[in-house]
C-alpha cells in the first residue's frame, strides 16, 4: 500500500500562447506577422523542421515506453492509480501517438505544435501538469501563464467528473479572469465501462459557461477538435481585447544546453487501456 | 509493496526547490512536502491577504492598495546577479523557459548623507562624484587590472600572487583612498563587512569581476536581473521541473516528523499519522530544530510606496548599499526596491524592503537609516527572523540541511549552499560552466 491516500482527479493543459519562450528574433517576426492578434506566428520552413524533430522525438519515446512497461508493469499493476489520460491527449495531438503504460506520467513539460488557424500559421505551446495535480500541488505560476485551459475527466470515472467543480474554483482564484476554458469527456472508446454521460457532461459545461467535447486519445476521436477550437478562442479574444501597450520587453535567457535537449527527447505516458 | 524514496525533501524554499530539481533530473525517487499550503516556504511571495494575515494578524488590506492577487512580496528579497550562479543554475536546468526577467535599473550606494549611483558605464563612472579626478585614473588602473586579470594566465598577473597577498595591500599598490576602498569592496564587490581587507585579494577580484561582467550581460544600469512576478516564480520553476521528471509532491503537511533508526540514520518521514521511507533527507532548518544552531538574525522592513525610491532617477528597481562604515555598523545594511512593472504590486505602487544582520534588539530603530531613504510609505511592516545553520554530520545521519537566507539583496550565497548540498549527497559537481554570451543569443529550437 502507498504511504499516502490517492485520488483521481481533472487534469489541466493550458495553452499559454506566449511569446516568453522565444528569442528576440522570433518576436520580432511574430509581432510583425501577427499583431493583431498577439498571436505567434513561425515561417514555414521552421514549422516543417520542428515538425521533424517532434516525429523523431516520438519514435525514442515510444521505444522508451515499451520498455517501461516490460521493466515496470508487475509492480506497477499493484498501485496503479486512475488516470484521466491527458497526457495521451496531449501526446497525440502534439505527436499523433498513443501509448499504453501503468507508470506515471515522466518527462512532458510542454509540447509545440505548429497548426494552421484560418489562413494563419499559429504556434501552440500546451502545458502539461507534470504530475503535479495529483496531490493538489499545481504551482500558481502554471496557472498565471495560461491563455487558455482544458478541463480533462474520464467519462468511465465518475470522481474525475465531480472534481471538475473543484480545479475550477482553482482556475477562478489563480488564472487570469477571461482565460478560455473548455470541458473534455476522455476515454469515449470505452462505452462499456462509462459513467458519465454526454448529457452530463453537456449540463456540466454549460453552467459555467465552457464548451464540451468528448474524446478519446486512443482512437483519435475529436482531439483535433479540441485544440483547435480552444486556440481559435483564444485568437478570438485576443483580437476582440484592445491590445493593451506593450510590455517592456523581458531579458530572455533561453540556451538549451544539450543535456536538456537529450532529457526531453525521453518521455513516456500513461493511460489506462 | 511499500515505496522507497531515495531523497525526501522538505520545505518548498528556494534552496529546496533547486535540490529536488536536480535530484530528480538524476533519476532519483523524490518526495517533497512543505507543512504550508503554497510553495516558496521563507522564501515565498506573499499576495496582500496573505501579507496582512501575516504581519496584522486580523483585519483586510486597505482597498485603495489595490486587488490581493496583484502583489507578489518577497520574503526573502534578492537581485540576480546577470552572470552569477543562479543563472547559471537557471540555463544549465532549462528552468528558464518558465520565468522572465527584467533588468534592474540601478544599483547605488550610500556615502556621506546621500546615494550614488554605482556607475555602470565608463561615462557614469567620469561624471560620477564618489571620486575625484585623480582618484579616478587611480582607481581606473585597478580596474582595468582587474577586468585583465585571468587566473590560469600569469602573464596578467602583473607579479602579483592574488592567493597570498591580501586585498588590502593589492589596493595599496594602486594608491586608493580609504572612500574609494570602501565603494568597491562594498558596493563592487559585494562585501558586507570588512574582513575581506586582510583576507588573500584573490575573492575580491574574482567578486568584482562577476560584478563586471554582469553589468555587461545585458546592458542595463545595474549587473542584476529580476523575475516577473517576484522571486516565488524561482522555487516554483524548480518544482515544476522536480515533477517533470517524476518527482511528488504534497503541500499543506503538518508536523513533518524526521524518523531515525537504530543507528541514527534516517529512515523515514511521518506526517498526518503516515511514513514514508526514504533513504536520506534534505530539509530547511525549521523541520529539524535540534540539529541546528542560531548564527544571528535579519531585520527586514517591507513598504508599500507610491512612488519611486527618491533619488533614484524614477527607478522602477533599484539596490542601495549602506556600507557599515557609513553607519557605524559590522556590516552592511541593504535596500531593495521593484514595482508594478515586475508585477509585484497593483498598478503605480512600489514594494521596498531595508534588510540588516541584526546588532541590536530595536528593529524599527535600527532600520530607520535605510528607511529614512525611502520618502512617503503607505504601509510599513517589521519582519524578524533567526538564522540557523546545520551542526550535524551528514555522513552519519543522511540529513542534509540548508542554512538559513542572509540579508544581502544578492543569491551568490544562497546558490554556494545548494551546490555544496548537492555534492554531499551525490558526490558530484554540477557543471556551470555556459557559455554565456552564447545564451542570450541561442536560438529557440521548439
Amino acid at each position: 500500500l502507498l504511504p499516502f491516500r490517492l485520488f483521481s482527479s481533472p487534469l489541466l493543459l493550458p495553452s499559454p500562447l506566449s511569446t516568453s519562450t522565444l528569442t528576440s528574433r522570433y518576436q520580432t517576426r511574430a509581432h510583425a506577422a501577427e499583431i493583431e492578434s498577439e498571436l505567434l506566428a513561425l515561417a514555414a520552413a521552421a514549422a516543417r523542421s520542428a515538425r521533424g524533430r517532434r516525429r523523431r522525438r516520438a519514435w525514442r519515446g515510444l521505444r522508451r515506453g515499451r520498455a517501461a512497461t516490460s521493466t515496470t508493469s508487475s509492480s506497477s499493476s499493484s498501485s496503479a492509480t486512475a488516470a484521466i489520460g491527458k497526457s495521451c491527449l496531449l501526446l497525440r495531438f502534439s505527436d499523433d501517438t498513443f501509448t499504453t503504460s501503468f507508470i506515471t506520467t515522466i518527462g512532458i513539460d510542454f509540447k509545440v505544435r505548429t497548426v494552421e488557424l484560418d489562413g494563419k500559421r499559429v504556434k501552440l505551446q500546451i502545458w502539461d501538469t507534470a504530475g503535479q495535480e495529483r496531490f493538489r500541488t499545481i504551482t500558481t505560476a502554471y496557472y498565471r501563464g495560461a491563455m487558455g485551459i482544458l478541463l480533462v475527466y474520464d467519462v468511465t470515472d465518475e470522481s474525475s467528473f465531480n472534481n471538475i467543480r473543484n480545479w475550477i474554483r482553482n482556475i477562478e482564484q489563480h488564472a487570469s479572469d477571461n482565460v478560455n476554458k473548455i470541458l473534455v469527456g476522455n476515454k469515449v472508446d470505452m462505452d462499456t465501462k462509462r459513467v458519465v454521460s454526454t448529457a452530463q457532461g453537456q449540463k456540466l459545461a454549460d453552467e459555467y459557461g465552457m464548451k464540451f467535447f468528448e474524446t478519446s486519445a486512443k482512437t483519435n476521436q475529436n482531439v483535433e477538435q479540441v485544440f483547435f477550437t480552444i486556440a481559435r478562442d483564444i485568437k478570438q479574444r485576443l483580437t476582440e481585447t484592445v491590445a493593451a501597450a506593450a510590455e517592456p520587453p523581458t531579458i530572455q535567457i533561453s540556451r538549451q544546453e544539450p543535456d536538456q535537449a537529450a532529457a526531453s527527447s525521453r518521455w513516456s505516458a500513461c493511460c489506462n487501456t | 509493496m511499500d515505496v522507497e524514496y531515495d531523497v525526501i525533501v522538505l520545505g518548498t524554499g528556494l534552496k529546496e526547490c533547486i535540490l529536488s530539481g536536480l535530484l530528480s533530473v538524476d533519476r532519483l525517487k523524490v518526495l517533497h512536502m512543505d507543512r504550508n499550503d503554497y510553495y516558496g516556504g521563507d522564501s515565498t511571495s506573499l499576495n496582500l491577504n496573505q501579507l496582512w494575515k501575516r504581519f496584522k494578524g486580523e483585519g483586510t488590506p486597505p482597498a485603495q492598495i489595490g486587488a490581493s492577487r496583484d502583489y507578489n512580496v518577497d520574503m526573502i528579497p534578492k537581485f540576480m546577479m546577470a552572470n552569477g550562479t543562479l543563472v547559471r543554475v537557471l540555463i544549465h536546468t532549462g528552468v528558464t523557459k518558465y520565468l522572465s526577467f527584467k533588468a534592474v535599473d540601478g544599483s547605488y550606494v550610500f556615502n556621506k548623507g546621500k546615494i550614488h549611483k554605482v556607475p555602470s558605464t565608463d561615462m557614469e563612472a567620469l561624471k560620477s562624484p564618489l571620486m575625484g579626478l585623480f582618484e579616478k585614473r587611480r582607481a581606473g588602473k585597478f580596474f582595468l587590472f582587474v577586468q585583465d586579470y585571468k587566473e590560469n594566465d600569469p602573464s596578467t598577473h602583473k607579479g602579483y600572487d592574488l592567493n597570498k597577498m591580501t586585498t588590502k595591500e593589492l589596493i595599496s599598490k594602486y594608491g586608493l583612498d580609504d572612500n574609494t576602498i570602501d565603494f568597491i569592496g562594498h558596493a563592487v564587490a559585494l562585501h558586507k563587512e570588512d574582513n575581506y581587507l586582510t583576507e588573500p585579494a584573490i575573492d575580491t577580484v574574482k567578486r568584482m569581476k562577476l560584478y563586471a561582467e554582469s553589468v555587461g550581460r545585458f546592458q542595463g544600469g545595474s549587473p542584476y536581473i529580476y523575475p516577473l512576478y517576484g522571486l516565488g516564480e524561482l522555487p516554483q520553476g524548480f518544482a515544476r521541473l522536480s515533477a517533470v521528471y517524476g518527482g511528488t509532491y504534497m503541500l499543506n503537511k503538518p508536523e513533518c516528523k524526521i524518523e531515525f533508526n537504530d543507528e541514527g540514520k534516517v529512515c523515514g518521514v511521518t506526517s498526518e499519522g503516515e511514513t514514508a521511507k526514504c533513504k536520506k533527507v534534505v530539509c530547511d532548518p525549521s523541520y529539524i530544530p535540534d540539529k541546528v544552531r542560531k548564527v544571528g538574525k535579519v531585520f527586514r522592513a517591507i513598504a508599500i510606496m507610491s512612488h519611486p525610491i527618491p533619488n533614484t532617477a524614477d527607478s522602477h528597481s533599484v539596490q542601495i548599499i549602506i556600507p557599515q562604515k557609513q553607519l557605524g555598523r559590522k556590516s552592511d545594511m541593504y535596500v531593495f526596491c521593484c514595482s508594478y512593472s515586475h508585477n509585484v504590486a497593483s498598478k503605480g505602487k512600489f514594494i521596498a524592503f531595508v534588510s540588516a544582520q541584526a546588532e541590536s534588539e530595536n528593529p524599527a530603530a535600527e532600520l530607520k537609516p535605510g528607511i529614512d531613504l525611502l520618502g512617503p510609505v503607505d504601509e510599513l511592516f517589521i519582519d524578524t527572523y533567526d538564522r540557523f545553520e546545520p551542526t550535524n554530520d551528514p555522513s552519519s545521519d543522511n540529513c542534509f540541511i540548508s542554512t538559513s537566507y542572509d540579508a544581502t539583496t544578492h543569491f551568490e550565497s544562497t546558490v554556494m549552499d545548494v551546490l555544496s548540498i548537492y555534492t554531499k549527497i551525490t558526490g558530484k559537481t554540477v557543471d556551470l560552466s555556459v557559455d554565456l554570451s552564447a545564451a542570450s543569443a541561442a536560438e529557440d529550437d521548439l
